[in-house]
């Protein structure tokens, strides 16, 4: 007979995004037939899609969420990672390469887990080596998170009145990295 | 140890300019209209950059650098500027840009690509978008 | 392990208002939104019906299950806008068929409260293998490929409506068996339930090749406000290459639905017998 096996409890608590185990449901029929009650209601992941255009080319972005609006930096800040994937071979004119792909999704995965609905959109930059830089300059600060290409991700961070500047790799410190952008507003 | 590509030139004055063009996409306006330069465009470890003095020796003007290259602008820095960062300035005369010269030097720490922006002056400001 | 035992649960009037049987494979890259136009031809006589809505996700069970994760951006450059996903429905709206380029899917609805239900094997299973053999010989016939199925998905809805054996939302006892409200208080009886349950389906060597999720939650019927609790079971898993996990999933949805819900509620839903045989 056939057994229930290891029952996994869980809760599904709002502002958490979960695995693609939760997936929407199906049912497209009779799911309009109802609404749920309770004052506490489960967040239903949705896909979403946005079309941007760079240089006569389409691309999609597409992601989950709760359905909720999207902040003000968020078409900024796609539209310049798009920009980067369409600049042409030599495009600074001095020999630079295309963009890296890969280097944008890195690049666009970890702003997007960083950023506060209120967070100032960062300029995207190209490097010529192929790479990116997001950067702010507000407040009497620079803050430049650097992607070089096939090398380790870096931010630096200078206080232009005082002159106190400060480098540290990215990943080991995304509380600092938090703080200077919350700083930014 | 081999020698690195690039070696100082002592004969190029503190006081030479060098041009960078700077390409559209490094430019950010803000809402007044001014043009202000990202760092992103001074990090190139072999800096590619045209000195003033040879191009004047030969009868150009600045814009000459930007010549046939629609929408970019124009900035300089001095030799000195470069050289207070650590970097070599050096001549790399190429057939067809007799004015080409080289800043050489570690630029993607220590913030060196924004202090080579910070020094930079605009020669040609480009058009607003 | 008994998978595809005839001995299922077998009630008369189950509480099951929708079910969806789901097979995704592998992104048809020649499947374009116009050729999707084409394929309705071969199902408008009966699903006259179409409406378009952007693709669903792709969803795969893993094991282990990673850690979670915030779901990234995702950018794709598309020299055309992406392949939609096209619904197409029956006149009575109650069947449809949902088609996109990695993802052919099934709906079937019960109409109205006193109307039977399409029974599995002998409705719901061969009218989905029909038409996806329609779509599998249109696929083949303009050379779009064939599809390599990764994951196959089988959903019940059940709407418990309140009045057929319990009426308050805090009478879960009469409903359910897994639940039991604490004597005392506090925190006393439970006001109502919400739930999220998940279960491994394991294959015929032990090795997980699925999982049952259990979703309850309180609700209203939108036409009366009428309470009820909604019990969605999906089953979602692969084995082999074909939609073998179809009936897998279907058992486990079946037994899991008898074991978890109380013998009260399945005399007002006309088991037939108690000895689990028959066909839901």
């Amino acid at each position: 007979m056939p057994n229930p096996g290891t029952a996994e409890l869980t809760l599904q608590e709002r502002g958490i995004l979960a695995t693609s185990a939760y997936a929407a449901y199906l049912d497209d029929f009779s799911s309009a037939d109802r609404v749920p009650v309770s004052a506490f209601q489960q967040p239903v992941l949705v896909t979403r899609n946005r079309q941007y255009y760079s240089r006569g080319q389409t691309y999609t972005i597409t992601w989950q969420d709760f359905g909720q609006p999207l902040p003000a930096w968020f078409d900024p800040l796609i539209q310049g990672f798009v920009d980067l994937l369409t600049l042409p071979p030599n495009w600074d004119s001095y020999g630079a390469v295309v963009i890296d792909p890969k280097v944008v999704q890195d690049a666009m995965s970890f702003i997007h887990g960083l950023l506060g609905p209120t967070s100032p959109a960062p300029r995207v930059v190209p490097l010529s080596d192929g790479g990116l830089q997001l950067e702010w300059h507000r407040n009497g600060i620079d803050l430049e998170i650097v992607y070089d290409r096939d090398e380790a991700p870096h931010f630096y961070y200078r206080k232009r009145l005082s002159g106190e500047e400060s480098e540290h790799p990215l990943h080991e410190n995304s509380p600092l990295l938090k703080s200077i952008i919350s700083s930014l507003n | 140890m081999s020698a690195p590509p690039f070696q100082n030139d002592p004969s190029i004055p503190g006081d030479e300019r060098l041009f960078r063009r700077i390409a559209r996409t490094w430019i950010n306006w803000d809402e007044q209209g001014t043009p202000s330069i990202s760092s992103a465009a001074f990090r190139d470890p072999e800096l590619s950059v045209y000195l003033e003095s040879v191009m004047a020796r030969d009868g150009r003007e600045p814009e000459d650098a930007i010549a046939g290259y629609s929408g970019y602008g124009l900035a300089a820095i001095t030799a000195a500027h470069a050289r207070s960062l650590n970097q070599a300035v050096a001549r790399d005369p190429l057939p067809d840009e007799p004015a080409h010269g080289v800043v050489y030097g570690q630029k993607k720490r220590g913030g060196i690509g924004s202090k080579l922006r910070d020094g930079a002056i605009w020669v040609k400001t480009p058009a607003p978008a | 392990m008994l998978h595809g035992s005839k001995d299922l649960p077998n009630f008369d009037a189950p509480p099951v208002v929708e079910t969806v049987l789901s097979v995704q494979f592998e992104p048809l890259p020649l499947l374009q939104t116009a050729h999707l136009g084409i394929l309705w031809n071969e199902y408008r006589s009966s699903f006259p019906k179409t409406e378009e809505r952007p693709p669903l996700d792709p969803v795969i069970e893993q094991f282990p299950e990673p850690q979670r994760v915030r779901m990234g951006l995702k950018l794709q450059a598309f020299e055309n806008p992406p392949v939609p996903r096209l619904w197409f429905a029956n006149l009575q709206g109650n069947e449809m068929i949902q088609v996109q380029n990695d993802r052919f899917i099934k709906n079937w609805r019960k109409e109205g409260d006193g109307e039977q239900y399409p029974r599995y094997e002998k409705t719901i299973r061969p009218k989905f293998d029909r038409d996806y053999r329609i779509f599998l010989a249109f696929l083949e016939m303009n050379q779009l490929g064939t599809p390599r199925v990764n994951q196959c998905e089988v959903t019940y809805v059940n709407h418990i409506l309140a009045g057929e054996g319990w009426e308050h939302f805090s009478e879960l006892e009469k409903i359910f068996t897994f639940w039991r409200s604490p004597d005392l208080t506090p925190p006393g009886r439970a006001e109502d339930l919400r739930l999220h349950a998940r279960f491994v389906i394991p294959g015929e060597a032990g090795e997980p090749i699925g999982r049952l999720h259990v979703d309850l939650q309180p609700a209203v019927r939108i036409t009366d406000n009428h309470p009820m609790y909604v019990l969605h079971l999906t089953a979602r898993g692969q084995v082999g290459d074909s939609v073998d996990f179809f009936d897998i999933g279907r058992e486990w949805i079946v037994r899991t639905f008898k074991r978890l819900t109380s013998s009260s509620m399945h005399t007002n839903w006309r088991i037939k017998n108690d000895a689990e045989s028959g066909n839901r």
